[in-house]
């Protein structure tokens, strides 16, 4: 039985629909991140499971109970905020303690669980810090270990890491998602973070104007996004339109401007419909010559931009369209430069179909 | 640590209890004077337009006194825009040396007693105690009824309510200004604006919905203007103080029915100003555009006086600042040490303090019975104001119909005391419930009515400043009721606000007049015991009270002070 | 001659040094980014150029021209904000053409300019839109296009693109590139974000706790820095610490802990030091016989999309973290399986073992 349900929830502000019929379930033990750019809707979904606010349609479940209206003290749940909200007048030990003390534990059993908790977050000499003393990492640890005392089977995290320097954040995802499969909790981190989402999760909710757009595994969400704005969201891709020459067993064919064909895996878009061809920077290599058996597009690097650890092309193609690639340096590196003629290629199984969507192509991708 | 166990909750009765204490002890006596107006019509319809016989004599009356009182008004606020703008960027912007002391200053007309106050502007700039005889003169500075020209407005009066509308002005562009954030000047700044055309262009079109609001409330403040303006107005008379005559003589339904006109100005003006900063108080756009020429030119003026003027700038309000506060309570201590054991200008011992004092008009009994009275008042009513303002405020904030509270709130603040004490006389005196006459009670249950809204605004200042909202969910999703939350996370956070409120309520309960003086019957306060100080010309008597009182909430400024720069 | 030039500009906040003696030169035309962790006095950096900040020693020279006691509005500079500032009660044209109208330029200069800003960053059909209409990215642009439109030729970044989205970041860098390079303009940026900073700029200066630490090109500081921190900062780094066993003419051994040993590049190590030896995850090859084999076991595998960090723990109780594409051949691999890492000698770098510590040295906050 699934630990959190949200059956046909919707929520609304106004005018403005923030969540539109969202049916999720989470099991317990899982990591789920939620993941959507600014105004997606994520924070609001969280707060309504936590009881924060109020649904205005649908219904939440926790753990086999509706919990519409329970409020957030009596829900199995704990929400960390971005801030972390840490209580700026108590000390270390009494934001860590605070759950249990206020749940009317025994003394012996609250400086036990304190006790413990302060050694696992690392901040055991600290606990008569005040909170405005400690770095930005350091209290993020406080606050995941306040929510861990509560005892509360699962986590709500929005935006945990969104408060501390880039180069921090990538250190400390390995660190929170492992204290939080230790305790054997289940969490749902909220992030806009893609590359944070696909390192962290077991599974994805990938969310759109209030809208899921697709639930899966980071491999599935990866791998096989099942429409335009999630390859591009997460993961980024080129992408081309054109139209569908060939539908079948090999996959589809695809014909772009300028008389260029291209073959995907793929299938989806019947035979002499608009189409637009997607595959990923990554896979994308570039070389001098074509390759047999992949996809060769051939055209002239317009810039070339190193980033840390990769070296990412921008490469005008003959027929006018402008793709990218990313490709790691390694020690069989060749960095080709602005003006080179070189040849883009990628095979078939890495390439994707979607159906021209009604609104154009730029505003499925648009991200500005 | 915790008083109440989680399993109890008492969220339910204590909101009960909560909101029929409000309606009872705050909302009924803000608009009894309405319904009493309504209920009496034909009462009031007779003696105010077909009296047998004035005719329509007190309908006349009415008519030109309001129309007085908002010329007075009117000038009072444009002068107080004119230097409070300025003064407010200022102690919002910059930190200097002093900053704090000047905040005090900006904040003093706020706890002052209206009564001394009003007598220390009085002989400051009419007797030769004061000014004048300073500079050397054989009387005042200026003669009692001097007359501003073109307004109309006699100088008194209109020197006391400049006072005593400043703060409303300063402290509530202050704020706002401060929470605007300085990134928009500074981006002006980098695209080569100097300060003053950023000034202009930026921030006075964000800060306008502050202009907005304390004009306003300045506005209501002048109207409802009673302790300071009864003794400084001489022969002409504002809305506020005609009721207070009219009281005197038991023409109720007239005053009744002033008191009711006036609760609706108030409430006419106040309201849409409430509904437009709930909703964010949008900069407003002014579709107005000068002429490019113009606009260079102007322009170079703010280039100009941002490089050389900006002393003159800041010096001038607060040169108005001391002219119109400080120069008075000095002059009044002063009065007090000149007049110590005798008029030192014909030296006869009966002009003296002691003499008004232990003499045989034996003021110093009455002095100490009413300072009984007073503080006795200003505890009690402060304290049952905090019980109901505490868990008030914390309604507000979670509930839905927080912001119509809120709202309703205001208005206590600015009515005028004279119709508030009169509409509190009425609702539980004689006319009304006939529970309580006048007298000690009748003067707490009055000074309840606008010791709430100041406790509330104080704590809900301190509440959304530190974003106490956040802290509180936090608590709740840790497994604390909200109850459990508000008392261990959302108090401790706005103790400095509780405190506040409480000493700005007893300071300001201290030294009310103008309803105090309606409902006190004979258990006298003091600042109603200057005014007949001054009635009877026992003036040496009245400045050593004025002093005494001013002192007092010069005190407990400081107070506040100390407490809250932790 | 050089646009911006700093020296020895110092400022303390009570005891907090933070600008410590900064000399700085950048070029005319150079794109320069400041990175750092919070606090290594960054922003007070640029602060200090605008003339938001006065710096308490020290000169600024833009074009030669000392700038100390310049006011700000006459340092002829664009200055774009975390939070993006665009003023609310005015439309993108009202924005936009804010910095000519106040710097007294006539309507019909004014026009002209505007509107090839908003060509430029593509809002000619949203001019009349306010702020609170638009996206984050498209207030952001705005918020640049409004400070160059009066033509100045400095612009400074201040975590420009902090606020926006991961994804509008990405795409809004490029764009931020593009439009320096073609008004041919000299940019100062800050940010917190290395690969940021990496994509965007001609040289990269590394500041921490209120000194350079580095500067460079974001090639050479990625396989060539200097020191420690520069290495861990910038991109991602595994360092293990020995000791300098064998230097023979070409090469040198490091004896790790428990006597495990790897052979690196000799310039000029000397035997006996104690060393620290660092290298990208990026480089380390999975299972191939090329460079230092090291054995191990899987101790985490994380998926990234399309690379993925494998952690490893080393015989000898060391951890690497190796950063792959993994192929087909690779997907089998299991938590604890064993697995042998192979490091080129050439990819390792060498630093002296920092006095204060290793963890110290590298810490990033």
């Amino acid at each position: 039985m699934a630990l959190i349900q949200l059956v046909n929830v919707t929520k609304t502000f106004g005018t403005i629909t923030a969540l539109d019929e969202i049916n999720v379930s989470i099991d317990d033990g899982e990591y789920v991140c939620v993941l959507g750019p600014t105004g997606a809707g994520k924070t609001t979904l969280l707060r309504i499971i936590a009881g924060l606010l109020e649904a205005d349609e649908g219904e939440i479940y926790i753990a086999g109970k509706c919990v519409n209206h329970l409020p957030p003290e009596d829900r199995d749940t704990v929400y960390m905020f971005q801030q972390y909200a840490l209580f700026p007048h108590m000390t270390v030990w009494e934001n860590v303690s605070y759950s249990p003390v206020i749940k009317d534990w025994t003394d012996d059993k609250v400086e036990t669980l304190t006790k413990e908790i302060l050694e696992m977050i690392r901040l055991a000499e600290r606990s008569d810090a005040y909170p405005r003393e400690l770095s930005g990492g350091m209290q993020q640890r406080v606050a995941l270990g306040r929510g861990i005392a509560s005892g509360a089977r699962i986590l709500l995290l929005d935006e945990p890491l969104g408060a501390l320097d880039a180069r921090l954040r990538v250190g400390l995802r390995s660190q929170l998602r492992q204290l939080v499969k230790d305790q054997s909790l289940t969490a749902i981190h909220v992030t806009h973070d893609q590359e944070e989402a696909l390192m962290m999760a077991d599974r994805i909710v990938v969310l759109r104007n209030g809208s899921i757009e697709q639930i899966g595994t980071p491999p599935e969400v990866y791998s096989r996004p099942q429409s335009i704005f999630v390859a591009s969201f997460v993961g980024g891709a080129n992408f081309i339109e054109g139209t569908v020459v060939k539908s079948d067993d090999a996959g589809s064919l695809i014909e772009v401007f300028g008389g260029l064909q291209i073959q995907v895996a793929e299938r989806g878009v019947g035979a002499g419909e608009k189409a637009v061809l997607a595959f990923r920077l990554e896979d994308t290599s570039v070389g001098e010559e074509e390759v047999a058996g992949v996809n060769n597009l051939s055209g002239v690097v317009e810039s070339a931009t190193f980033i840390g650890g990769s070296m990412e092309y921008e490469i005008r193609l003959e027929n006018g369209a402008q793709i990218a690639s990313k490709i790691l340096i390694s020690d069989a590196f060749k960095a080709y430069k602005p003006g080179e003629q070189v040849v883009a290629s990628f095979p078939p199984e890495k390439g994707y179909v979607f159906p021209y969507p009604a609104m154009g192509l730029l505003k499925e991708i648009e991200a500005i | 640590m915790l008083w109440l166990k989680r399993s109890v909750n008492p969220s339910r009765p204590v909101t009960w209890a909560t909101l029929i204490a409000f309606i009872v002890f705050v909302l009924l006596p803000t608009f009894y004077l309405i319904s009493y107006v309504f209920l009496s019509w034909n009462d009031v319809r007779v003696e105010v337009f077909e009296n047998p016989i004035i005719g329509d004599e007190n309908w006349k009356q009415i008519q030109k006194v309001l129309f007085f009182s908002f010329r007075l008004s009117l000038s009072a606020v444009a002068f107080d825009l004119i230097f409070g703008i300025p003064l407010a960027y200022v102690l919002a912007r910059k930190r200097f040396r002093g900053k704090d002391l000047l905040e005090d200053i900006v904040t003093l007309p706020l706890v002052m007693p209206t009564s001394g106050f009003g007598f220390a502007t009085l002989i400051t700039w009419t007797t030769v105690a004061g000014i004048g005889g300073f500079l050397g003169l054989s009387s005042g500075l200026v003669p009692l009824d001097t007359v501003i020209p073109i307004v109309n407005v006699p100088l008194m009066v209109f020197i006391v309510h400049v006072a005593l509308t400043f703060p409303y002005i300063v402290r509530t562009l202050e704020t706002k200004i401060q929470s605007i954030d300085t990134t928009f000047e500074m981006a002006s700044r980098t695209l080569g604006a100097t300060p003053l055309t950023t000034f202009r262009n930026v921030l006075l079109p964000l800060a306008l919905p502050g202009i907005f609001s304390g004009s306003v409330l300045a506005f209501a403040r002048s109207l409802g203007e009673t302790g300071a303006t009864l003794i400084v107005a001489g022969v002409s008379s504002t809305a506020s103080i005609a009721i207070v005559r009219w009281t005197a003589e038991f023409k109720l339904a007239t005053a009744a029915f002033m008191g009711s006109l006036l609760v609706i100005i108030a409430w006419v003006i106040i309201l849409p100003v409430e509904v437009y900063m709930g909703r964010g108080g949008k900069a407003l756009r002014i579709p107005f555009h000068l002429p490019p020429s113009v606009l260079k030119g102007v322009m170079r003026v703010e280039r100009y006086a941002s490089r050389k003027l900006t002393r003159v700038k800041d010096f001038t309000p607060i040169v108005v600042l001391v002219l119109t506060v400080i120069v008075p309570i000095l002059v009044v201590f002063n009065s007090v040490v000149l007049y110590w054991s005798a008029d030192p200008y014909t030296g006869k011992v009966q002009g003296g303090v002691l003499y008004q004092l232990f003499g045989p008009s034996n003021y110093f009994s009455l002095l100490t019975k009413a300072t009984l009275t007073s503080i006795i008042v200003a505890l009690v009513s402060t304290y049952i104001s905090m019980c109901i303002a505490i868990p008030l405020t914390f309604l507000i904030e979670r509930k839905r119909y927080g912001v119509i509270i809120r709202s309703v709130l205001k208005i206590p603040l600015i009515i005028p005391t004279s119709s508030l004490g009169l509409s509190v006389l009425l609702l539980w005196g004689s006319n009304g419930f006939n529970l309580i006459s006048s007298g000690i009670w009748l003067t707490i249950l009055t000074h309840i009515v606008f010791s709430v809204p100041v406790v509330v605004e104080s704590i809900l200042a301190a509440y959304e400043g530190s974003d106490v909202q956040m802290y509180e969910d936090s608590a709740r999703t840790l497994g604390a009721t909200a109850y459990n939350a508000i008392e261990t996370v959302s108090l401790p956070l706005v103790k400095g606000g509780i405190l506040t409120g409480f000493i700005l309520s007893f300071a300001h309960s201290l030294g009310e007049t103008g309803a105090t003086f309606i409902v006190m019957g004979r258990d006298i306060t003091v600042p109603a015991l200057v005014v007949n100080m001054v009635e009877a010309l026992a003036i040496p008597a009245a400045f050593f009270t004025s002093t005494y009182l001013i002192a007092l909430s010069l005190i407990l400024l400081a107070i506040i002070r100390v407490t809250t720069r932790r | 001659m050089p646009e911006v030039r700093l020296v020895n500009v110092t400022k303390r906040y009570n005891e907090i040094v933070a600008n410590d003696h900064i000399n700085l030169t950048i070029k005319d035309g150079e794109y320069a980014s400041v990175i750092g962790p919070s606090g290594c006095g960054k922003t007070t950096l640029i602060k200090s150029i605008a003339g938001i900040i006065r710096p308490e020693e020290g000169e600024i020279y833009i074009d030669g021209q000392l700038v100390n006691d310049l006011p700000i509005e006459d340092r002829g500079i664009g200055y774009v904000f975390q939070n993006i500032a665009l003023f609310p009660h005015m439309n993108v044209w009202g924005n936009i053409t804010y910095g000519p109208r106040v710097k007294g330029f006539s309507p019909e200069e004014t026009r002209p300019l505007a509107l090839e800003m908003l060509e430029m960053i593509k809002l000619s059909a949203r001019q009349d839109a306010y702020p609170a209409e638009l996206s984050g990215g498209t207030q952001q642009k705005t918020a640049v296009a409004r400070a160059l439109t009066s033509r100045a030729e400095l612009l400074l970044l201040d975590e420009p693109l902090g606020a926006l989205d991961v994804k509008v970041r990405a795409e809004l860098r490029y764009e931020l590139r593009k439009l320096v390079k073609d008004l041919k303009l000299t940019a100062f940026h800050v940010t917190h974000d290395q690969e940021e900073a990496m994509s965007i700029s001609d040289r990269v200066i590394v500041m921490k706790k209120g000194r350079i630490v580095e500067a460079g090109a974001p090639m050479d500081l990625y396989t060539r820095p200097k020191n420690l921190f520069t290495a861990n900062f910038v991109g991602e780094a595994n360092f293990l610490s020995g000791e300098i066993t064998e230097v023979l003419d070409e090469t040198a051994l490091i004896e790790l802990k428990d006597g495990l040993r790897i052979q690196v590049k000799n310039n000029g190590l000397r035997r006996g030091k104690r060393v620290v030896s660092a290298f990208r995850p990026e480089f380390v090859e999975l299972d191939t016989k090329r460079g230092n084999p090291l054995r191990g076991t899987i101790v985490n595998i994380a998926y990234s999309g399309s690379m993925s960090r494998i952690r490893v723990r080393l015989v000898n109780g060391d951890i690497v973290v190796a950063k792959r594409i993994l192929g087909v051949k690779d997907a089998n691999r299991r938590i604890g399986d064993n697995i042998t890492l192979c490091i080129p000698p050439n990819r390792i770098l060498v630093y002296p073992y920092p006095e204060g510590g290793l963890e110290n040295e590298l810490a990033l906050e």
